[in-house]
């Protein structure tokens, strides 16, 4: 057999890698600023675009497509090569990938602060930049395919399956939930309404974690393990197992992320069921890491690399552990909208992804660049303050969660909340959301001391941005037999197919009943769509991004509906609401029952300076809504958009909407001016208290109907 | 003697991290129960003293039963030592049977012929815990769903809300059963009882001050101290107000919240702030009430 002589590409894999370390650096920078802005709401220096509202996507964003995903690039443009014993199908394509991806990073960056978002979470980017990630995945795909194609090994190795699911399922979960009707060029509504885009967005969510960060680090880890451990992966079994299991699985259990809202019951038990079912074929993963480290442990005590990816696959254990039992009703109670979720995530983040990525980068540099790493005393400080930071983030957060979940639950002995001033459940744990900022901190410094090493590791070396190889071609001869897995794997395209199968049967199940058996969204007949002035306020909701801290979503708990003063919500409320805005996290209070609560000029000191009417509160003010004003001229385009995507607004209505826009503006002004407060009508917080008082009221429309 | 030492270091930064930790839990805890500390509170703390007290205490004997392993260690001679290897610890047997281990020295007969990028792996059995782990969840998702849909014995959410409600309404009831309550909104009269008013005091401190600050002279809502009321100025006005709210404001209705006796008592101390003229009140609101022209009015 000829020996076939080709070389490697490392160039694109030091180009991600120093995307990674870049971005890593920012995305945390962001989290620690907004951590921040938690206990010193004025952080945000009185700027638009520096509030929590809006800085929290960007800190998401950063760091799973920006952080996480330029190091799962790097990661694979490493292995795959080296795997398939191939250069990458096209060199073209790579740095395609590489400047697109950064392009889109630098999009968001962009779009995100200036309050342009779909609020759908980890997917806010407007529709634009979702067709571009939509195009460059496809490069990255046809990328992979093609270089597997042309390999010059017979088999795929577990840690290419990883990498096809994660291109294949990652693509089917953006397209669909990204479904949008464009208004202008930055703005668009979502497809879906209310539940169904509820079940869509956490089908998307919860894959995302599963496919963006769990897929594709487990193929990671299945490469650059047993390579820094020189050790036999230990179950080729056991990958075979929990590979098509995890990837069976996991996509039933996006509605865990809606238990005890106005999502249709079945649809929650099967969140609950297939989450409990996860456990194995997650810790599967986690036994097959730690169980080839057999023999090697020794050498874990030592070798930095050793020591991050042991405590990442480790903290990935935990985390799939903690999520399923996250998922248990009861649980799920107590937890759901708290600090808990934030300490879980970051488990899988922190832990997982971030140590991971920097083991993989500990071993990656040296090797790159011909050289040792620069200091393994360095290292080995990073690891511990890294740990450390973990342990001081997370410990607060599970403390802070369950201590408000509890004040929020809490009756005292004659029948009453204890704690009816949502507020005071805030103040409370603010001594614990310093104590997280400074555990995030300590993490931050920890990667820039690896980014010192690093940097000092390079230029002690030389890069080698080629690197030669050698290995026969495939011979075309057809091959039979063996292990039925063992087949497959040779058989890319079969392979595939079956993993784009196996992914979609979960979707399918939940989706098409929801979407098509009217008994699961009941219709309340006194729902009515949204006025033109309140659209305009829902998008203004929207932009500042008023659902990462504020709720929409009233549980059926006798806690929430006391306190919240209505019913809990139903599933018949939110059928014009496009996009959903349940959110996932109470920072603050409740809002679906807010309209009528207080009157509008409370709301118009309110937000103006939050702690005027609420003193403690952690809100930040947002004077520009004073300032600012809507655009009109956009309203028949939103009455337009909704209609398409079946909101019934008659014919025609769009071309007199703003007669109505004005008049309800006026009632609002006439109304604020009894309070001695002028403000002209167009003004932008006129719309958003439209909007607010508007919230939940129609069920009450409903009783007063039947009465 | 020297890891002696690193070990004991090792175990103190673990020591000070524990209670950096404990720290902010106890002031939790101490939320949760309120300021003052009562007698559960008080029970809660000792119990938790004695947990921690005794999670210490099997630290440190772990940790001096590995001193002793150390030391007893040293004065072995060589081939005692090898002795002890050659036994395996029961432990190390059930971790090798739990997940159906092979002996390290016979990894070669499980090796497959398997070299990716000089990645081998092992033939492997499935952890045999593991494989039973995902039957028990297995069989954990059937029976759920046996249980809510099909035999539908177990309530779901809306049902147990339902339930969550009757139970506290129930509760309600047999609790105002022995409380006494001879007056309406109409009929009520301020309270002297100095134990109620200081109710009313302490719950208009904790929850009614956020509007209308702590000495009543107005913040988001009005001033309370002047004569001058938006809803009239009575015992009965300001007692219909609290049971009541005022639509369309942030003064809520509190009859779900409170009593009757308690709601009297509140607006008991909000009668008595009249004329208390703190600094920095608010100015009049309202028309203003003079008690001889009702009083007249009615006598007409």
């Amino acid at each position: 057999m000829e020996l076939e002589h080709f070389k490697y590409d490392n160039k694109i894999v030091k180009y991600f890698s120093i995307a990674t370390v870049v971005f890593g650096l920012v995305g945390m920078l962001v989290g620690l600023i907004i951590a921040t802005q938690l206990f010193l709401p004025e952080l945000n220096l009185g700027i638009q675009y520096t509030t929590f509202g809006r800085l929290r996507p960007l800190h998401t964003n950063a760091i799973i497509f920006a952080f996480v995903g330029n190091a799962m690039f790097a990661g694979v443009y490493y292995s795959m090569q080296r795997l398939l014993k191939a250069r990458m199908f096209s060199d073209l394509l790579s740095y395609v990938h590489f400047w697109g991806w950064q392009l889109i990073i630098v999009a968001a960056a962009i779009t995100l602060p200036l309050g342009m978002t779909s609020s759908k979470e980890y997917a806010e980017l407007e529709w634009p930049i979702d067709i571009a990630i939509t195009l460059i995945w496809v490069v990255f795909g046809i990328n992979m395919i093609g270089t597997i194609l042309k390999r010059r090994e017979r088999h795929m190795y577990v840690a290419i399956w990883f990498y096809i699911a994660t291109f294949v399922t990652v693509a089917v979960l953006h397209v669909v939930n990204s479904f949008a009707i464009p208004v202008t060029l930055f703005k668009s509504y979502s497809w879906y309404a209310g539940v169904q885009d509820a079940l869509v967005q956490w089908w998307y969510g919860h894959n995302a974690v599963a496919f963006f960060l769990t897929t594709p680090f487990l193929g990671l880890m299945y490469y650059y393990l047993p390579k820094a451990a020189n050790r036999p992966v230990y179950s080729y079994k056991l990958s075979i197992i929990h590979f098509w299991s995890l990837i069976f699985i996991y996509i039933w259990a996006g509605p865990h992320h809606l238990l005890y809202t106005s999502l249709p019951d079945w649809a929650q038990s099967l969140g609950v069921v297939f989450s409990i079912m996860l456990i194995a074929p997650s810790w599967g993963g986690m036994l097959n890491g730690l169980l080839t480290l057999r023999g090697a442990w020794d050498r874990v005590r030592e070798d930095p690399v050793l020591k991050f990816m042991v405590v990442a696959v480790t903290a990935y254990g935990m985390s799939t552990l903690e999520g399923p039992l996250l998922s248990i009703k009861s649980v799920n109670a107590i937890a759901h909208f708290t600090d808990w979720i934030i300490a879980h995530v970051h488990v899988g983040g922190l832990g997982w992804n971030g140590f991971l990525t920097f083991g993989m980068l500990y071993w990656l540099i040296p090797r790159m660049w011909g050289t040792k790493l620069f200091s393994t005393k360095l290292a080995n400080v990073h690891f511990w303050i890294g740990t450390l930071g973990i342990i001081v983030y997370v410990l607060p957060m599970y403390t802070s969660g369950v201590v408000q979940s509890l004040m929020w639950k809490n009756f005292n002995a004659e029948g009453f909340l204890e704690y009816p001033n949502f507020l005071e459940t805030v103040t409370q744990i603010v001594p614990l959301y310093m104590m997280r900022a400074i555990g995030g901190l300590l993490y931050l410094t920890g990667a820039v001391i690896m980014v010192v090493n690093l940097v000092k590791t390079a230029k002690q070396g030389t890069f080698i941005p080629e690197e030669s190889a050698e290995a026969p071609a495939l011979e075309k001869k057809k091959m039979v037999g063996g292990y039925w897995h063992n087949r497959l794997e040779r058989k890319p395209v079969i392979f595939t197919s079956l993993v784009l199968v196996a992914i979609l049967i979960g979707g399918v199940v939940e989706m098409v009943p929801t979407f098509l058996i009217k008994s699961n969204v009941p219709t309340i007949a006194s729902v009515k769509p949204y006025t033109p002035l309140e659209l305009h306020g829902r998008d203004l909701y929207i932009r500042e991004g008023c659902n990462n801290c504020h709720t929409q979503m009233v549980r059926p708990f006798r806690s929430e509906t006391v306190r919240y003063k209505g019913e809990y919500s139903k599933a018949g409320e939110f059928v014009y609401d496009h996009p959903f805005l349940w959110g996932s996290k109470r920072t603050g209070p409740d809002l679906h029952r807010v309209g009528g609560a207080y009157n509008s000029v409370w709301h118009f000191n309110h937000m103006l300076d939050p702690t005027s009417t609420s003193p403690g509160s952690i809100m930040p003010p947002y004077p520009w809504l004073y300032e600012q004003k809507i655009n009109i001229e956009r309203t028949a385009g939103k009455i337009k958009a909704l209609r398409t995507v079946g909101v019934p607004y008659e014919e025609g209505y769009e071309d007199v909407a703003n007669e109505d826009l004005k008049e309800q503006a006026a009632e609002i002004v006439a109304d604020l001016k009894a309070s001695d407060v002028d403000i002209p009508e167009t003004a932008e917080i006129v719309a958003l208290i439209a909007y607010l008082q508007r919230l939940g009221t129609d069920i009450k429309a409903e009783k007063t109907v039947e009465k | 003697m020297n890891l002696l030492h690193i070990k004991l270091m090792k175990k103190s930064s673990w020591i000070a991290a524990l209670l950096l930790w404990a720290a902010p839990s106890a002031r939790a805890q101490s939320v949760i129960a309120g300021s003052a500390i009562d007698e559960p509170t008080m029970f809660y703390l000792a119990f938790g003293l004695v947990v921690v007290v005794a999670i210490l205490v099997l630290v440190v004997a772990i940790y001096v039963l590995q001193l002793l392993k150390i030391f007893v260690s040293q004065n072995q001679t060589e081939e005692q030592k090898e002795e002890e290897e050659q036994v395996p610890s029961m432990f190390s047997k059930l971790w090798m049977s739990w997940n159906d281990l092979k002996p390290m020295e016979k990894e070669e007969e499980i090796m497959l012929d398997h070299n990716y990028d000089g990645i081998k792996e092992l033939d492997n059995h499935l952890p045999p815990w593991w494989k039973g782990l995902f039957y028990a969840t297995i069989i954990y998702a059937v029976g759920y769903i046996l249980i809510f849909h099909v035999f539908k014995t177990s309530p779901l959410q809306e049902e147990k809300y339902e339930l969550e409600i009757a139970a506290a309404e129930a509760l309600k009831t047999s609790r105002e059963a022995d409380l006494v309550i001879d007056f309406d909104e109409n009929s009520v009269t301020e309270t002297t009882d100095a134990q109620e008013l200081a109710d009313g005091k302490q719950f208009f401190e904790a929850q009614c001050a956020v509007c209308h600050k702590s000495d009543g002279g107005g913040l988001a809502g009005p001033n309370l101290t002047d004569p001058y009321w938006k809803h009239g100025g009575s015992m009965s006005d300001v007692y219909k107000v609290i049971k009541n709210g005022v639509a369309n404001t942030a003064m809520i209705s509190w009859e779900s919240q409170l009593n009757p006796v308690r709601m009297r008592n509140v607006a008991s101390y909000v009668m008595t702030l009249q004329g208390t003229n703190p600094p920095g009140a608010l100015g009049p609101d309202g028309d203003l009430y003079e008690p001889e022209s009702e009083a007249r009015e009615n006598e007409e």
